[in-house]
């Protein structure tokens, strides 16, 4: 039950990040499989650390993209069901591209200020990306 | 008015930012720092019964020994080293490096060569929190059935090195070895696998690990 823990220090990392008087609405976060997080018990556990905060309405959106492994031996790139599945060519060593995301893509905040205190320049990098729950895998296995 | 505002930080920066503080102070005394993760009964508080026994006079070796409650791993091990200290985390699954930093300051960091870190028994939970450890080690056993490094593999991903215990057990449960090192290369290309016996003080693969990289943590890179 490691989202309670998870829960918590999202919220204390979106503090940083939030404007004077500001209002959560709404945080969207990508995590991949490899870290073992339920969606529904980070849920939970998101309902009770942003009530705490004094956001009870945020909404929590988890982006949750698949697995992406590489063959270490023909170099073929795809999104297993599984991440123990092995490459077509028989070889059993991969390298995983995808599926170990685990960061705060975004907030959305209600605010009579214009911007956050700190505004991560990093975040430029995030405009223009489709954050759209339920990735397709089969889409994404050609861009490993 | 509502305002979306780009953030991208790993979700447990906070922990992290704590840990890299963690990382400063043992390197300033010098002290090796390897996170033991493993499943309940994999055999870890044995294994560090084990090797301080044997590195006696060789290492000196301190542990952080995490459980959700009861102080009984701690006094375990306290029978071959002074230098223990026991965090109970309650309903916790894991150790932080807040919690980390509160145990070291118990701890004559200075006096101390190794600094092992036992995690609290989960094999999926303590796997995302960074500690500060130069390396991490992920411990598995032949009671726990061939395809838990498959179905783990975060942990697997991670390590610097992995351990299977309980070999002595091969001829008794049905345990396929050849999957196991299978899938552990599948997902780890680089630690080395292993294989050991704790119980039939079977456990030169890792003695000779660990006393290698203690001395020479350099090349090991991918915890921290």
């Amino acid at each position: 039950m490691h989202e309670v823990s998870i829960a918590e220090s999202l919220i204390a990392l979106i503090r940083r990040h939030m404007p004077t008087n500001g209002k959560l609405i709404r945080a969207t976060v990508r995590i991949g499989p490899m870290h073992g997080v339920v969606s529904e018990a980070m849920g939970m556990a998101w309902n009770i650390a942003s009530s705490e905060a004094g956001w009870p309405a945020a909404q929590l959106n988890i982006i949750t993209p698949p697995w992406r492994l590489r063959c270490v031996s023909c170099g073929r790139c795809w999104a297993p069901a599984t991440v123990d599945e092995h490459c077509v060519c028989g070889f059993t060593k991969a390298d995983i591209m995808g599926g170990d995301e685990f960061q705060l893509d975004s907030i959305e905040v209600d605010c009579p200020v214009k911007h956050s205190k700190r505004r991560s320049t990093a975040g430029v990098r995030a405009r223009g990306r489709t954050l759209k729950k339920g990735v397709n895998h089969e889409h994404q296995s050609s861009n490993c | 008015m509502s305002t979306k505002v780009p953030i991208v930080e790993n979700v447990l920066k906070l922990n992290d930012e704590m840990a890299i503080q963690n990382q400063r102070l043992f390197q300033q005394t010098g002290v090796f720092v390897v996170d033991l993760i493993g499943a309940p009964g994999a055999g870890k508080t044995a294994l560090l019964e084990l090797t301080l026994r044997q590195l006696k006079g060789v290492l000196d070796i301190g542990v952080i020994v995490g459980d959700p409650a009861t102080c009984r791993d701690g006094d375990r091990l306290a029978k071959h080293s002074e230098h223990i200290v026991q965090v109970n985390t309650g309903s916790g699954c894991h150790l932080d490096a807040n919690q980390i930093r509160h145990a070291m300051n118990k701890l004559k960091l200075a006096d101390l060569d190794l600094l092992i870190i036992e995690n609290v028994g989960n094999l999926i939970c303590p796997v995302s929190f960074n500690l500060g450890q130069n390396c991490k080690v992920g411990m598995f056993s032949v009671s726990e059935g061939d395809d838990k490094a498959a179905k783990h593999p975060n942990l697997v991903v991670s390590a610097d090195a992995l351990i299977l215990n309980k070999i002595d057990l091969l001829p008794y449960i049905p345990f396929d070895l050849e999957c196991f090192r299978q899938d552990v290369a599948h997902l780890n290309r680089t630690a080395p696998l292993l294989e050991i016996s704790v119980a039939r003080n079977q456990a030169k693969a890792w003695l000779d690990w660990l006393t290698e990289n203690a001395k020479r943590p350099e090349h090991l890179t991918k915890s921290n």
